[in-house]
């Protein structure tokens, strides 16, 4: 048996699929489905090329079965794209200014446990809290739009929430920690889908992790209010109180966000736009 | 798939036999549509490695015969409804 259109029509969709960590066995589900097709019809009497035609013409159109493939649950297209690869970009570069803005905190921005407080550091500070959270609402925007949740009502939320945050952050900078929850909150509601088998569950479980400034938020008050932690300030504050929960979670967040933005940046982009080409074009022919 | 397990060719078949060929989709639609119900947790499959070629087998799993069951009811139901309107009383021209 001559084995060539039907070699081509899955090495076509093992190029389409090749993101999917699954990949194998779903070109290993259609090799036995076609081959299977193939032997009943030339059983039938069919020649050889004629019923590998057949087969790939009666299993349909390559591009609308990538296409289908690559849908999620809610038929939305969940593939990775130069809108993703970007939200990648984001993401380390957000995993970085939270890893900064930790040592900007200790150095006087936050508390002045170690180094004396002063507006400017403050200021320094705050104006990387808002990049970190832009850079991270960008990040979640590329997570969601990778999973087929971009244009849902939990997708919006979380970009939503994140921008009031930002706006928020102008003048509520020292409460990073329990204003950031709410963005905690909305993550967990976006990114509740966890599809085993199409590759969106890698970038899902580290997203989740920025639910820690939820945690965060009920740490600040059981250290503040109950263990009342560390030197007071001019506030009335406990300085550690308010120092150790922004760093767990800015540095929760800085490695989860490089794990992401990692992730989402080494796909390749997936070609599903065309609705045709040249192999199916031949297959039905 | 009610009647026992399954691979995406043999539904296929299955639903181009039962409907008298009503229903002759493109084959490859099958398998997006059994890859969701498996991540619904309505169907379960497993590997058959022993032959040429690896074949996957997908079997209903127990929430898969109970919402089987439960769907075919309102069909049922949804059907008949549908053919007691459609028949009615018998129309007459004035």
């Amino acid at each position: 048996m001559d084995p060539c259109l039907i070699d081509a029509y899955l090495n076509a969709l093992r190029g389409r699929l090749r993101w999917r960590p699954d990949v194998d066995d779903v070109v290993d589900e259609v090799a036995d489905h076609l081959n299977e097709r193939v032997r009943r019809l030339v059983e039938q009497g069919h020649p050889v090329e004629q019923a590998q035609r057949t087969a790939l013409a009666c299993f349909g159109e390559l591009g609308e079965i990538a296409r289908s493939l690559a849908e999620n649950d809610s038929g939305a297209l969940a593939v990775p794209s130069r809108l993703t690869r970007l939200a990648g970009v984001a993401g380390i570069a957000a995993g970085v200014v939270w890893a900064a803005s930790t040592v900007a905190a200790v150095t006087g921005g936050h508390m002045d446990v170690f180094v004396p407080w002063s507006l400017h550091r403050y200021q320094i500070w705050v104006g990387l809290l808002m990049v970190a959270l832009g850079l991270t609402t960008l990040t979640l925007a590329g997570v969601l739009l990778r999973i087929g949740r971009l244009r849902t009502a939990s997708g919006l939320a979380v970009l939503t929430v994140g921008v009031l945050l930002l706006a928020a952050m102008t003048a509520l900078g020292w409460a990073v920690t329990v204003i950031t929850g709410a963005l905690g909150m909305a993550v967990l509601a976006a990114v509740r889908v966890n599809a085993p088998g199409t590759g969106t569950a890698r970038f899902i479980r580290p997203a989740r992790v920025l639910a820690v400034w939820m945690a965060g938020g009920v740490l600040l008050v059981v250290l503040d209010e109950v263990l009342q932690l560390g030197p007071v300030d001019d506030y009335g504050d406990h300085q550690l109180a308010w120092l150790v929960p922004f760093l767990a979670c800015a540095l929760c967040s800085a490695v989860a966000l490089a794990v992401v933005g990692l992730r989402l940046w080494v796909e390749c982009p997936a070609h599903l736009d065309r609705p045709r080409d040249d192999l199916s074009r031949t297959s039905t022919a | 798939m009610a009647d026992g397990p399954r691979h995406g060719y043999a539904v296929i078949e299955a639903l181009r036999e039962r409907s008298d060929q009503a229903f002759d989709l493109p084959e490859g639609t099958v398998y997006p549509v059994l890859h969701r119900l498996e991540r619904a947790g309505l169907l379960s499959s497993d590997w058959d490695e022993s032959g040429v070629r690896r074949r996957r087998t997908y079997r209903l799993t127990p929430r898969g015969k109970s919402a089987f069951r439960s769907e075919r009811e309102a069909w049922d139901e949804f059907a008949e409804a549908v053919a007691r309107v459609v028949k009615g009383p018998r129309w007459t021209p004035a």
